[in-house]
């Protein structure tokens, strides 16, 4: 027989967050789960739904009510920003992310950074925003908002152009510094936004990726200022980078961040060995191969490996392929369901690896 | 602000069963999105979209769908058809759904002998058709591929295609030159439309890579790494 779960979804994730005992594993995605179908059942198809606040909410609602995740992450993208900044955009269709044409820059340098003084009206922030608002009018205190707001070194890739910006990093680190100093204001600014909002959580990507930049990268021009973002930021934040991340994830651990949204590439127990204890992990499921193209049985599959390693909170690695099956994605909370309940005691339901 | 006036998707699929294509943009349908499920050997063409003309449309699709592979409607039901054969065959079904729903519906289907021009070599490939008798008196189908015109080496350019065909259509190769569904039924239309794929599985492979790459948030799509 299933255990009774006796947690709301969003005491369920803050709990798991916080490392407090939870009645089962949290189904948490930092990242987006909407799809195509998802947009056709709500009407409210890319690349609108990025940018106009009733079509996100009604969107990034259906994580929740129907795919049965126990978060709403309503930040489907990462450019909102960037747009916001004046980068130049391409929207694409329903079914592709928009980019920002990093191939166009709009900053050379550190001097160049300015907030404009409407950011936070701009549609594409303006809209996360006030969807954060109305889902939680909507569901109050049921599940989890998670907001997200882009770190420095993503901002960096999009206003500076990513070769220019690593070019920047190896010529002159000290240039580099200042200028994601003064990103990371903009990280705080829509952070905070998200949070008066409503949102409980905020994703923190940051995009030192193992294929661009080396775990001494992130040692030298990010640690200090996720650390910062953690103090700065009142609510538990989840740090999302792409890739293989093992040779990084020590000091990313000691970022203070609250969990670490993690990669497929990343073997679980590994990570959890490194992480020990010291920061969350939350993730893994494979989305280009196990979510978009193989069936129930492998995304089961996957889940118990998480569960099995003690991740403390299950979910896609990154944002989902946008024509992704759903009955893979009903399977995540299905299967952690069946997890919790072959392997819980009298009394004990959650995963006692996970704390 | 959150849409409820719509059955709990859980139970649509569990009715509907395990989705074998999903084509994101119907470009002769407002954009919809148009999934191929399958349970019970049934296939139906879904969208859970609830535009009034959806349902016309995916009758439409899958009238064309059946006429392309040459299969059958289920009747009354007019989202759904199967195979005659019983097999379901799901790499050839990827691309009928997509020539179903992304080529204008008011073309005319294509007919006469099964044949595409070679990519790689002035041949023109074709396939025939015949009944062979296995000995269990069952008649299964084989689909004899040849060419005509002048080439140099036009053994190979022959069995590349029959390589093809047992990659993309999943046939059973029943000798250098021939081949055949597993189930030994007679799909002319499945043929027809899988020669130009198995004719160049390169630029086969290349097609389906940026399909499935479509869509994905990957460090590469976003331009966040070298590849």
């Amino acid at each position: 027989m299933a255990p009774t779960e006796t947690m709301t979804s969003r005491e369920r994730v803050l709990a798991a967050l916080a490392g407090e005992p939870v009645d089962r594993t949290p189904v948490c995605n930092p990242t987006n789960v909407a799809t195509v179908e998802l947009m056709d059942l709500v009407e409210a198809p890319f690349p609108d739904a990025n940018r106009n606040p009733e079509l996100n909410a009604r969107l990034a609602a259906c994580g929740y009510t129907e795919l049965g995740f126990d978060a709403i992450a309503p930040y489907f993208t990462i450019i909102q920003e960037s747009s916001a900044l004046g980068c130049e955009m391409q929207w694409e269709q329903k079914d592709n992310w928009p980019t920002v044409r990093m191939s166009k820059p709009i900053w050379r340098g550190p001097e160049d950074v300015q907030i404009p003084a409407d950011f936070l009206e701009h549609q594409d922030t303006r809209a996360i925003i006030r969807s954060i608002e109305l889902l939680r009018a909507e569901f109050g205190d049921q599940v989890a908002i998670v907001g997200k707001t882009m770190g420095p070194w993503t901002l960096a890739y999009h206003v500076f152009g990513v070769e220019p910006f690593l070019l920047m990093s190896i010529d002159d680190p000290e240039m580099t510094l200042d200028a994601l100093h003064r990103l990371k204001e903009i990280s705080v600014l829509f952070g905070e936004a998200q949070i008066a909002a409503g949102a409980d959580v905020l994703t923190f990507p940051d995009h030192a990726t193992g294929d661009l930049v080396s775990g001494e990268y992130y040692r030298r021009f990010l640690l200090e200022i996720h650390q910062e973002m953690a103090e700065r930021l009142p609510v538990p934040l989840i740090l999302h980078i792409c890739g293989g991340t093992l040779d990084r994830l020590d000091y990313i651990a000691q970022s203070g961040m609250a969990a670490f949204h993690f990669d497929s590439k990343n073997d679980q127990a590994e990570a959890m060995a490194i992480a020990d204890g010291r920061i969350k992990l939350v993730g893994n499921i494979n989305n280009p191969v196990t979510l978009y193209s193989k069936g129930p049985a492998e995304v089961r599959e996957e889940v118990y490996r998480c569960l099995d390693a003690g991740v403390q909170m299950v979910a896609p690695e990154c944002a989902i392929p946008l024509a992704t099956r759903l009955e893979n994605l009903l399977e995540i909370p299905r299967a952690v369901r069946d997890w919790t309940a072959q392997h819980s005691t009298a009394g004990h339901a959650a995963n006692p690896r996970a704390n | 602000m959150v849409a409820t006036d719509h059955d709990p998707i859980i139970e649509t699929l569990a009715a509907l069963g395990d989705c074998l294509e999903l084509i994101s943009i119907d470009q002769y349908g407002r954009g919809r999105s148009v999934g191929f499920y399958e349970k019970d050997e049934v296939i139906t063409v879904w969208s859970f979209s609830r535009e009034p003309d959806a349902a016309a449309r995916l009758t439409q699709i899958r009238d064309r769908a059946v006429a392309l592979g040459n299969l059958a409607p289920v009747e009354g039901e007019p989202h759904q058809f199967r195979f005659p054969g019983g097999r379901i065959y799901r790499r050839p079904l990827r691309f009928l759904a997509r020539q179903a729903v992304e080529k204008d519906p008011n073309l005319d289907l294509p007919a006469g002998r099964i044949e595409v021009k070679d990519l790689k070599s002035p041949l023109i490939l074709f396939a025939t058709p015949s009944q062979v008798e296995d000995g269990e008196g069952d008649g299964r189908w084989i689909y004899r591929v040849d060419g005509e015109g002048e080439a140099k080496r036009p053994e190979i350019r022959l069995r590349a295609t029959v390589k093809g065909l047992q990659r993309y259509g999943e046939m059973e190769q029943v000798d250098e030159t021939a081949v055949s569904f597993p189930c030994g039924t007679r799909y002319d239309g499945l043929m027809r439309l899988l020669m130009p794929y198995a004719r160049n599985v390169s630029g086969t492979e290349d097609m389906l890579e940026a399909l499935d790459t479509r869509g994905q948030m990957t460090t590469g799509t976003m331009g966040f790494s070298q590849r």
